[in-house]
């Protein structure tokens, strides 16, 4: 199996607070990793450094056995889309053209759209379901639409790795969940790489491969999600209590927990 | 993005139309009486009246064109700046850009005694150097701002505006101090420049300008879908591929360019760069594709515009165009505040 990503002694954090110290993971090709951990552990840290929007203070990261550092901006944006935690734009930006907004990696005049980039919208549309609402401002559409919305323009830069912070955060159970379908059927139908950020452990536990858990800027460990859902792992991560249990589906979920008496809040981010 | 393109075309002409207008109101009206008949032939060639010929082409004529390129520079200055940083209240004026291209060539009018009023032959050449000054002043003005308003690696636009007003004082003291140290008469030049006038306005200035400002629009123009993109917020900008921090650079120092270009032969003229892109948003949406040349007809529009009343309102005494510019814009200004507040 092939890494998609590969991170050696990375060091990254803003301005003056460090939050990943020399931390150092693969991330496998063509799978579904999630990371968890609780709250300024670093996930998004990761994500965002993975996807190039943070600068790393020091360390390399491989893509696909390439230097990130030697890469070009837009080269990497043909290879790997990133849905930030909470993306915006102008109120009165069209549906369709914020889509449109994602081909820009692959076009090389900014004149009209080609064919295969209308192409590409439409798919992403599809997909997500957004074509209904096309021709509405961005403004105007509920917390599910506009999820679905920014993802189909992810989807619309036409890569083979997508990143997402968070996708499902703001939105109630059946988006969720939604949001989530069309993330696992990208991955098993179009073979994309996906790692994404999630707070649920259940729909972690669910949706991915290969679960990455972390703490203070740490890996602490990983593997699939039958090793780290386990009473162990999550005491050590969340300071949790939990009960695990498996579902019909033989998937681990985290039935009942409570918080550790012993434990008391720890400051994640050191500097 | 895409715009309505009958909607552009019907726009841009009707603002040419209304440039024409201003224009035509300007160069028929001044204390030199001529009648329409003669200000139209005289144009054409067919009147060899030399008074009226140094009127029209060496008086009314080059302030005109000054005025309506003045006017275009500094619209597209302030939708460059709005636009990358997504602020409506980003203009030249208030971000102190200005204020530093002033303060440069005041001191370069300082050390080379160079009057922007009274132009001779031998100070040509000064002339097409002032551009150059402002230009140093308006980078290191650009640079002061950048410099204070990154916080954690990222251009915090609140900062941004707060910076700007301090740096637009600062500079603007700066430039008091070396004009009290002037000579009278070029203090009394300078002095009337500052407050942003071009009713000295000859070709000299038109030629050491309109480079300037041909090359910047071109370059702006090229670059104007990024500032579509730019709306986005900045991780997604980045995940496109965007060199976001280069191409913001370049579209300053382009604006920079720009402002200094016209500022080196308007002196201060605060609020086209704010009013016009607030305007052409409003006429034409928010494509920055349509919104570039509607926002620099709206500029020189209104520059013209002012520039006209600024000429007639107290005849034969002139008022500083910067200050009509003011009296416009102020109002304007409160109420984008209030309207943004709301």
């Amino acid at each position: 199996m092939t890494d998609v990503f590969h991170v050696n002694n990375l060091i990254a954090g803003y301005s003056q607070t460090r939050i990943l110290d020399d931390l150092t993971v693969s991330i496998p090709e063509g799978k579904v990793t999630t990371i968890i951990g609780p709250n300024g552990c670093g996930k998004s840290t990761l994500l965002k450094t993975l996807g190039r929007i943070l600068k790393k203070d020091s360390g390399d990261i491989f893509l696909q056995q390439q230097n990130m550092n030697t890469m070009s901006t837009r080269d990497i944006a043909q290879k790997l889309a990133i849905l930030s935690q909470s993306p915006s734009g102008p109120g009165q930006l069209k549906v369709s053209e914020l889509i449109a907004y994602g081909r820009y990696p692959h076009r090389k005049n900014l004149g009209k759209l080609t064919e295969r980039d209308r192409q590409k919208i439409q798919w992403a549309m599809d997909i997500t379901q957004t074509a209904e609402f096309a021709t509405r401002e961005i403004a105007a559409l509920s917390g599910g639409q506009r999820q679905r919305v920014w993802l189909a323009m992810a989807l619309a830069q036409e890569t083979d790795i997508l990143l997402l912070d968070e996708p499902t955060t703001y939105l109630d159970m059946a988006h969720q969940l939604e949001v989530l379908e069309i993330v696992e059927s990208l991955n098993r139908e179009l073979g994309c790489t996906i790692v994404m950020v999630l707070h649920d452990l259940n729909h972690a536990a669910r949706y991915s491969d290969t679960l990455i858990a972390m703490k203070n800027g740490q890996i602490q460990c990983c593997g699939t999600p039958h090793d780290i859902m386990t009473n162990d792992v999550l005491q050590r991560v969340f300071q949790i209590d939990a009960t695990i249990v498996q579902d019909t589906d033989g998937i681990p979920i985290c039935l009942s927990y409570k918080l550790l008496k012993q434990s008391t809040p720890k400051q994640a981010v050191y500097v | 993005m895409q715009h309505n393109p009958k909607r552009l075309t019907f726009t841009l002409l009707a603002l040419t139309v209304a440039l024409f207008a201003a224009m035509y109101l300007h160069l028929t009206s001044g204390n030199f009486s001529m009648s329409t008949a003669d200000v139209f032939k005289t144009l054409l060639g067919l009147e060899q009246n030399e008074n009226f010929e140094l009127v029209i082409f060496d008086l009314r004529l080059p302030r005109i064109v000054t005025a309506a390129i003045v006017g275009m520079g500094l619209a597209l200055a302030g939708v460059v700046l709005q636009g990358i940083t997504k602020n409506g209240l980003a203009d030249p004026g208030i971000l102190g850009i200005n204020a530093g291209a002033s303060c440069t060539v005041v001191i370069f009018m300082y050390f080379f005694q160079v009057q922007l009023i009274n132009v001779e032959i031998n100070s040509v050449l000064k002339i097409l150097m002032v551009p150059l000054f402002g230009f140093v002043g308006g980078v290191i003005a650009a640079a002061l701002i950048l410099l204070f308003s990154y916080g954690n690696r990222r251009m915090d636009t609140q900062k941004l505006i707060l910076t700007g007003i301090a740096i637009n004082t600062g500079f603007g003291a700066l430039t008091l101090f070396w004009s009290l140290k002037m000579n009278e008469d070029d203090y009394q030049a300078a002095a009337i420049w500052m407050n942003g006038s071009i009713y000295n306005s000859n070709w000299y200035f038109v030629i050491a300008m309109l480079p300037w400002v041909i090359l910047l629009s071109l370059f702006v123009y090229k670059k104007t879908h990024l500032l579509d993109y730019f709306q986005l917020e900045e991780d997604s900008i980045v995940s496109l591929g965007i060199a976001l921090e280069r191409e913001k650079i370049f579209l300053l120092l382009a604006s920079v360019g720009l402002v200094s270009a016209c500022v080196s032969v308007s002196g201060s003229i605060g609020f086209i760069g704010l009013m016009a892109p607030h305007i052409a948003r409003q006429l034409i949406g928010i494509s920055h594709r349509a919104v570039m040349p509607v926002s620099m007809l709206i500029g020189a529009v209104l520059l013209v515009f002012s520039d006209y009343i600024a000429k007639n309102v107290f005849a034969p005494a002139e008022l500083s165009v910067g200050i009509v510019v003011s009296i416009i814009g102020i109002p304007y200004f409160l109420y984008l505040l209030v309207k943004a507040k709301g």
